[in-house]
């Protein structure tokens, strides 16, 4: 790697992807030591570091078919709506009538409309031709993959949470049919793109997206659960492990008169005892 | 509510039934309009993402593991663990890949190349689920959160302190 990399980007995806990937791990372990730990002073600019290092890298490899760059095409060309659904969720929720909510009460259709236009940003992305980091080659299987998962996702839990919300609450008919309509729509556009494809993307392209990439990303999400669960399972022996705690000697006499101490003083502000 | 919710172990069931049925009524929709599908490959796509998810996770939770680690933390286990996890996790993957189940390659260098791959693709999906689930859960909080309520009379009540 020349100097003239190093200055200008990044272009390997081991040092420009992955390594930041595992130095946020690293920050996030030094964010969960004790405030005094000198770890967790570092934690934010390890964490920018990272970030930064990543973002020289997906601008520097732009233009190439290497996947770590077809997976921060993908991601970017899904961050405006993803964002716009975020902060349209967040306007509903908080210009609403909880007693926790600072917005004005006018706000809230436009938290609605946010969150619908942000669903319709990303049907519109399929009716168009895509740009260049999207149009063939990884990018073109991870920005496929994305919408494909994203789609299955939508239809799967909206409908999901629409039947909870009916069996296990009270008067949740309107939640229900919100959450059936988006849940409906995305079906919707799964079936369109299953049977007649989108402007880059045949219909058989799709069916095979689904077949080859979800199968494996649904096993991805199995192996994360397993991989939590390994967690779970050595923080639980590990505390069955720990030794029996020494037992404490009882309080000697003057420890005994000075908590009495401490307690009547105390309980004698309030005029009590 | 609480009536109903306890009450109900059936609910539960209503709940998963929908899950479960609507996925393989997907998976059937597109069976049927691709014709055909190879269940061997499928699976063995699912076990490969199994175990490549499985190494990943379990790496990732061994490094914020051992960053973490403090004089007063009982974390040998715990890093025992999750190392057994992602060596276990990590190899399978590896062997998968160069035996040619689910994906194709030869040499360390082949192993890596189609392990960064698949890493990516895990990736991926998982921002893809992560905003399904934000998104409809997200919309289901800004609705049951704009139900007009009583208001609290705990807010009415006022400090002891002086």
């Amino acid at each position: 790697m020349t100097t003239t990399a190093w200055v200008f980007g990044i272009p390997d995806p081991w040092v420009g992807f992955w390594l930041p990937l595992g130095l946020l791990c690293v920050a996030a372990g030094f964010w969960l030591t004790d405030a005094e730990d000198i770890r967790r002073r570092i934690t934010l600019p390890l964490a920018v570091v990272s970030v930064l290092t990543l973002a020289v890298y997906g601008g520097s490899t732009r233009g190439s078919d290497l996947v770590e760059t077809s997976l921060l095409g993908a991601a970017l060309g899904v961050a405006g709506p993803v964002i716009l659904m975020l902060v349209g969720c967040l306007v509903a929720t908080f210009s609403g009538p909880a007693p926790v909510g600072p917005l004005p009460k006018g706000l809230r259709p436009f938290g609605f409309i946010m969150v619908s236009a942000g669903l319709a940003w990303i049907g519109t992305t399929l009716l168009q031709e895509p740009p260049g980091s999207r149009a063939n080659g990884s990018g073109e299987i991870m920005w496929s993959t994305w919408v494909m998962t994203f789609l299955s996702s939508v239809v799967l839990i909206a409908a999901t949470a629409a039947v909870f919300a009916l069996i296990m609450g009270e008067r949740r008919k309107l939640e229900a049919g919100v959450l059936l309509s988006v849940g409906g729509v995305s079906g919707g556009i799964l079936l369109y793109l299953f049977t007649n494809g989108s402007v880059d993307l045949t219909a058989s392209g799709w069916l095979d997206v689904y077949w080859e990439q979800l199968p494996f990303i649904t096993g991805g999400l199995l192996g994360l659960i397993a991989g939590v669960a390994a967690l779970i399972l050595s923080v639980y022996i590990g505390e069955k492990r720990t030794p029996e705690p020494d037992i404490v000697p009882p309080l000697s006499e003057d420890e005994r008169t000075r908590i009495t101490e401490i307690l009547r003083e105390h309980l004698e502000v309030g005029g009590e005892e | 509510m609480m009536s109903r919710m306890v009450g109900g172990k059936s609910s539960w069931r209503w709940v998963f039934s929908t899950l479960i049925g609507l996925a393989i009524a997907i998976d059937v929709t597109a069976w049927y309009l691709r014709g055909e599908i190879d269940p061997s490959s499928i699976l063995s796509r699912v076990l490969l993402g199994l175990v490549l998810g499985l190494g990943l996770t379990a790496s990732g939770l061994l490094l914020v593991t051992i960053s973490a680690v403090h004089r007063e933390m009982r974390a040998v286990e715990q890093i025992i663990g999750l190392a057994i996890a992602a060596g276990l996790g990590l190899s399978l993957a590896g062997w998968m890949i160069e035996g040619g189940i689910g994906a194709s390659a030869s040499g360390m260098d082949g192993i890596l190349e189609e392990s960064r791959i698949g890493a990516a693709m895990l990736l991926n999906g998982l921002f893809a689920g992560l905003t399904a689930a934000g998104l409809v859960f997200g919309l289901l909080l800004a609705l049951v959160t704009g139900r007009p309520m009583e208001k609290d009379p705990l807010l009415d009540l006022e400090s002891t302190e002086d």
